[in-house]
């Protein structure tokens, strides 16, 4: 069941996605897992195309907001400043470093006893 | 619910059948109830039509593969117009084969391209029911024109034609195949080359159809929706492929219709022109409603105005060479006629005559908005079948809606129920969940209960003994005689129930004690049913002497550790949640299992893991609910337990100022949650169902196994001291209004009384918790539960309560005897005075402005302090202790 | 169901969102699914000036398994209730 989504059909929303991207598009369907099928995407921040037609798996929407239609927001945000929205996935960089040093902090806390 | 962007509450998609649906709006199709349904409807077919050329040519010319030799009879070069003349020769030829083929034809598509109400349509497809009522058929015959052209033109002319004539019908919807939009202009209806290839037989009247056109196949179907706008585009627009003008039937319908618009606008045989302008050709279909218009008005008119057309003649006469089985021209118009007669059409004529005059820029515009819209809500529509969407929307719903709400959906129902009672502030907590108590008590057959008055009785019970005991003071002193009566065993009038106060002999006969003190507890114990002061719970006793710690862990460890007591708590939890499903279902309940759990009895511990479970705020709030359940020989013994090693309980040692000097926030939370569970369960269970000895046998098992004088350093066992002396008071006075108290009971009260303050004299004062310590707790306490008069807007207002103490000491006072009460007075003889000396003190300290919050203060410690003062015949106001009258 | 009941009871609750985006969304909670899609309304973020792409958004759908926290007030729960009901489930699965 998703009902909720049905108020937003036929209207631009606002999506944002599992890797911090910001879109708009009209929706113009949904399924239960949050399929969603927009129309007319739109970057928030610069306005640019990016397609007529578009299917967005569940599994990448974060959220969707309802734009308001009464200002006319819809395209642009005023000001390219807009900073890039995070991805969901809070990787750690370069992760593996830090095992590395974990890895090599145990070798050396173990070498000690082995001598 | 919708999926996939579908509205499901349109009607057509509620009855679950496109088919349903389109009879609806045909019939209903002035009213333009369901534009959209209608609009799929013909898109369907429309699919029907791009995806299944090759199949339905066959299907539909058979043979006829050498249409080609039919093109040129001398009324124009057109090869389109002559190939659909045969087709539609075909098509006359038989209505029913034609219908029968497409049907299945259009049963394909709906299971290839989707689109639902086609698929319906097409099962529906009975060939006459379709002829003569409904729309279905026509377009399949428009299809079949189409098909005719394809035969003659390019694909991509026929595409483009297409375009068009959705467009101009209104049907821009129609399915991918098709890559429709609004830009292409409407003119050009036909494609290019058959306008150029020879139109001349277009009529002159052909410039102003557009005009006209559009007026009548935009705004009709438009304003009213799309359904209506196809049956009216449709059938008023492709007269020609109706069955009558069989002759000229072939021609792409544009063509026939002009043809017919020209020849209606000029009668008899006016040579075809070509107008000047091409794009007006497009007007073809627009005009065609005017055509239809004339039909409906005359159908005769126009199958006789036919025969003048030169070529059409002659094209007919050949195809009707061509065609050995021509079905007669009347046999067909007369049908014709009658669907034009029907509701629908009839209906729909009058509405065509209105907008006759040109359409202006703005309707055009409106036009083209409400086009737009509805091809935004259709441009999805289809994907799924009726029965797909119904499958859907009845398996979230199955998700939604549960079976059995109160098991699945138990919190949000009952927190729903406890809310409409009207619980909702946070101060109300412990209500919220006496309220679910008391709604599933209700729902489990009626056994609420108002659990909230027991406390409230407990409260005043005090103040009720004392207040009894202040109204017959003196004869306290009078009856001195009854005394030896008393000692006699005649204690039975009730005049002599005050008869235990006047023994004051009884001290003097200590040494007789033991004697008597066994027997009479034998008495009690034996009225305990089964509750004997085992050895193990003897040792338990004497380790409750040495017990001193904070440390609850030390209290756990003796009782199988924290996990352990924690996993009891959850067997219980689960007992009791079985016991209210059972007592739901209405099953017999069987408490056994849930006493096994408390583990009451369980001599394998030190200290008994039910006292270890009170250690736990979980584990108190369960109690109400296992109390329950619980009969009252268990309940008895539960508190027997309780009582037996009172000072292990993890409360009593935090309540002590003693063994806590320094009281945190959650353990005085702890605290009054303690007290509002539990202690409220005791009183209400005391006041309502024990009896005299029963009360005497927990304040033995009290007074026995513990350290009366460190129990009374902590607010709650100074309670619960009160709680048990205060209802022994009230049963004896009730007893001696009714019945007689008996003398083992009266000896035994005696003995059990004596024994409780023999353990506390000396220590009376201990009671008082040190200034530093109630000092802390106002400044602990935040929520104004244990300090009281919090009216202040500064700590200084706030103080701490002592109304316990005196409450217990005006029980104690009261059970007592004289000699007792002198005891007394002389041990609190400084809390006393310190008492009126700081009510008297607050009102000399305090600014003008507070002089309100401090006269309540001063009054409730007079309050407090007379409450004890009264049992003795004294009262205390304005600084002086004086006789009560 | 244990999770879906609850949230219902907060319905026209005030509520604040944490996305797994760090996101912060404080709004109505209007409805809720069993996936435990949230749709607020009057939602306002937390942190405009960083995060103005939902500045002229009222009403939003959140997908439920990008939340990171969901911060309640205290009364909106009744924790009594509610370990009750965990039990309940808990027991229910048990059988």
């Amino acid at each position: 069941m998703s009902p909720l989504l049905k108020d937003f059909l036929n209207k631009r929303i606002v999506v944002v996605t599992t890797e911090g991207q910001c879109v708009c598009a009209t929706l113009e369907g949904f399924d239960k897992s949050t399929n969603l099928l927009v129309s007319e995407v739109r970057d928030r921040v610069s306005g640019a195309h990016i397609a007529t037609s578009y299917m967005m798996r569940g599994n990448q929407i974060v959220c969707c907001g309802l734009l308001d239609e009464t200002d006319g927001s819809d395209t642009a945000l005023v000001g390219p400043e807009a900073p890039t929205l995070k991805d969901t996935k809070n990787v750690v960089h370069d992760e593996h470093l830090i095992w590395q040093r974990v890895w090599a902090s145990k070798q050396k806390a173990a070498s000690p006893s082995l001598e | 619910m919708s999926f996939f962007g579908f509205d499901t509450s349109r009607p057509g998609h509620n009855e679950g059948s496109g088919r349903d649906s389109r009879k609806k709006t045909s019939s209903n199709a002035k009213r333009a109830e369901n534009p959209v349904d209608f609009e799929e409807t013909y898109r369907g077919l429309g699919d029907y039509e791009n995806e299944e050329d090759d199949y339905l040519n066959d299907e539909t010319f058979g043979n006829a593969t050498e249409l080609g030799a039919d093109f040129d009879f001398g009324y124009g070069k057109n090869e389109a117009e002559a190939g659909g003349h045969i087709d539609q020769q075909t098509v006359n030829r038989s209505y029913a084969s034609a219908a029968a083929s497409a049907g299945p034809g259009v049963m394909n598509t709906g299971y290839h391209a989707g689109p639902a109400h086609a698929m319906d349509d097409g099962m529906d497809f009975t060939p006459m029911e379709s002829l003569w009522t409904n729309q279905p058929a026509i377009m399949s015959h428009q299809q079949h024109h189409q098909l005719q052209q394809h035969q003659a033109l390019s694909m991509e002319e026929l595409e483009r034609q297409q375009h068009q004539q959705m467009q101009q019908h209104g049907y821009a919807n129609m399915p991918p195949p098709a890559h429709m939009g609004y830009g292409y202009p409407p003119q050009a209806y036909l494609p290019p080359n058959v306008n150029s290839a020879g139109y001349q037989n277009i009529p002159q009247g052909m410039p102003q159809g557009l005009p006209q056109g559009m007026p009548q196949g935009m705004p009709q179907g438009m304003p009213q929706g799309l359904p209506q706008g196809m049956p009216q585009g449709i059938p008023q627009g492709m007269p020609v492929p109706m069955p009558m003008p069989l002759p000229m039937a072939g021609p792409p319908q544009q063509y026939q219709q002009s043809h017919v618009a020209m020849q209606q606008q000029h009668p008899p045989a006016s040579a075809p022109q070509q107008p000047p302008q091409m794009p007006e050709v497009s007007s073809g279909t627009p005009q065609s409603p005017e055509v239809g218009q004339q039909h409906a008005a005359s159908p005769s008119q126009l199958v006789a105005g036919k025969p003048p057309a030169a070529g059409n003649a002659a094209s007919a006469q050949v195809l009707r060479s061509a065609h050995p089985a021509p079905i007669p021209r009347t046999q067909i118009l007369t049908p014709d006629q009658d669907l034009r007669e029907g509701t629908p059409r009839g209906s729909r004529r009058g509405s065509m005559r209105k907008p006759q005059e040109p359409l202006s820029q703005d309707e055009f515009r409106r036009l083209q908005v409400r086009q737009a819209k509805v091809d935004k809500i259709l441009r999805h529509s289809g994907v799924m079948t009726p029965r797909d969407k119904d499958f859907i929307t009845r398996y979230q719903l199955s998700q939604i809606v549960t079976d059995d709400p109160y098991n699945e959906d138990f919190y949000f129902q009952v927190y729903k129920i406890i809310q409409r009672g009207g619980i909702v502030s946070e101060s109300n907590k412990g209500l919220i969940a006496r309220a679910y108590l008391e709604h599933s008590g209700h729902r489990l057959g009626g056994r609420y209960k108002r659990a909230d008055v027991a406390l409230q009785r407990m409260q005043s019970q005090v103040e009720k003994a004392v207040t009894v005991a202040k109204e017959r003071p003196q004869k306290n002193r009078e009856n001195l005689d009854g005394a030896k009566e008393g000692v006699l065993g005649k204690i039975s009038s009730a005049r002599n129930s005050k008869a235990p106060r006047r023994q004051l002999q009884i001290p003097l006969q200590r040494d007789d004690d033991d004697d008597v003190t066994s027997s009479a507890i034998e008495d009690v114990v034996q009225t305990l049913n089964g509750v004997e002061l085992s050895a193990s719970s003897k040792a338990r006793r004497r380790s409750s002497y040495a017990f001193r710690s904070v440390d609850q862990r030390a209290v756990l460890s003796r009782s199988g550790g924290r996990k352990f007591v924690l996993s009891l708590i959850e067997d219980v939890y689960a007992e009791v949640l079985e016991l209210e499903a059972q007592l739901r279902s209405g099953k017999e309940t069987d408490s056994s299992h849930l006493w096994e759990s408390l583990h009451i009895s369980d001599d394998a511990y030190e200290v008994s893991p039910f006292i270890s479970i009170l250690s736990f705020d979980k584990g108190v709030k369960i109690m109400p609910r296992i109390f329950n359940f619980l009969d009252k020989d268990q309940k008895l013994k539960l508190l027997y337990c309780f009582f037996s090693e009172l000072s292990h309980l993890n409360i009593i040692v935090t309540s002590s100022y003693k063994t806590n000097s320094d009281p945190t926030d959650s353990q005085l939370k702890k605290l009054e949650l303690f007290q509002s569970v539990f202690l409220k369960i005791i009183v209400s269970f005391l006041s309502s169902s024990a009896e005299f000895l029963e009360v005497l046998g927990l304040l033995l098992a009290l007074v026995k196994n513990n350290n009366v004088s460190f129990i009374s350093t902590s607010k709650i066992g100074l309670n619960l001291i009160t709680v048990l002396i205060s209802r022994a008071a009230l049963i004896k006075q009730d007893v001696s209004r009714g019945n007689v108290l008996s003398s083992v009971e009266a000896s035994s009260w005696n003995e059990i009384y004596d024994k409780l303050f023999t353990a506390l004299e000396t220590k009376l004062a201990v009671v008082f918790p040190p200034d530093e310590y109630t000092a802390k707790v106002v400044d602990t306490s935040s929520t104004g539960t244990v300090t009281s008069a919090t009216v202040g807007q500064s700590n200084k207002h706030q103080f701490y309560d002592q109304s316990y103490i005196w409450q217990f000491l005006a029980s104690l006072a009261l059970s007592g005897k004289l000699n007792h009460q002198r005891v007394i007075i002389d041990e609190i003889r400084e809390e006393i005075f310190g008492t009126i000396n700081r009510a008297e003190q607050l009102m000399s300290t305090v600014p003008v402005e507070e002089q309100q919050i401090a006269l309540y203060q001063r009054d409730k410690l007079y309050q407090d302090l007379n409450l004890f003062l009264n049992v003795m015949g004294l009262v205390a106001r304005d600084g002086e202790i004086s006789e009560l009258k | 169901m244990l999770f879906f009941s609850f949230f219902k009871t907060l319905v026209d609750q005030e509520v604040t969102v944490e996305l797994k985006n760090d996101i912060e969304l404080k709004g109505t909670l209007k409805s809720v699914d069993q996936f435990l899609n949230l749709k607020l309304d009057n939602i306002s973020c937390s942190d405009e000036t960083k995060y103005p792409h939902l500045s002229s958004v009222r009403n939003i759908f959140i997908r439920g398994s990008t939340v990171r926290y969901v911060y309640l007030n205290k009364n909106m729960v009744d924790t009594n209730l509610l370990q009750d009901a965990a039990r309940r489930e808990a027991m229910s699965s048990r059988k």
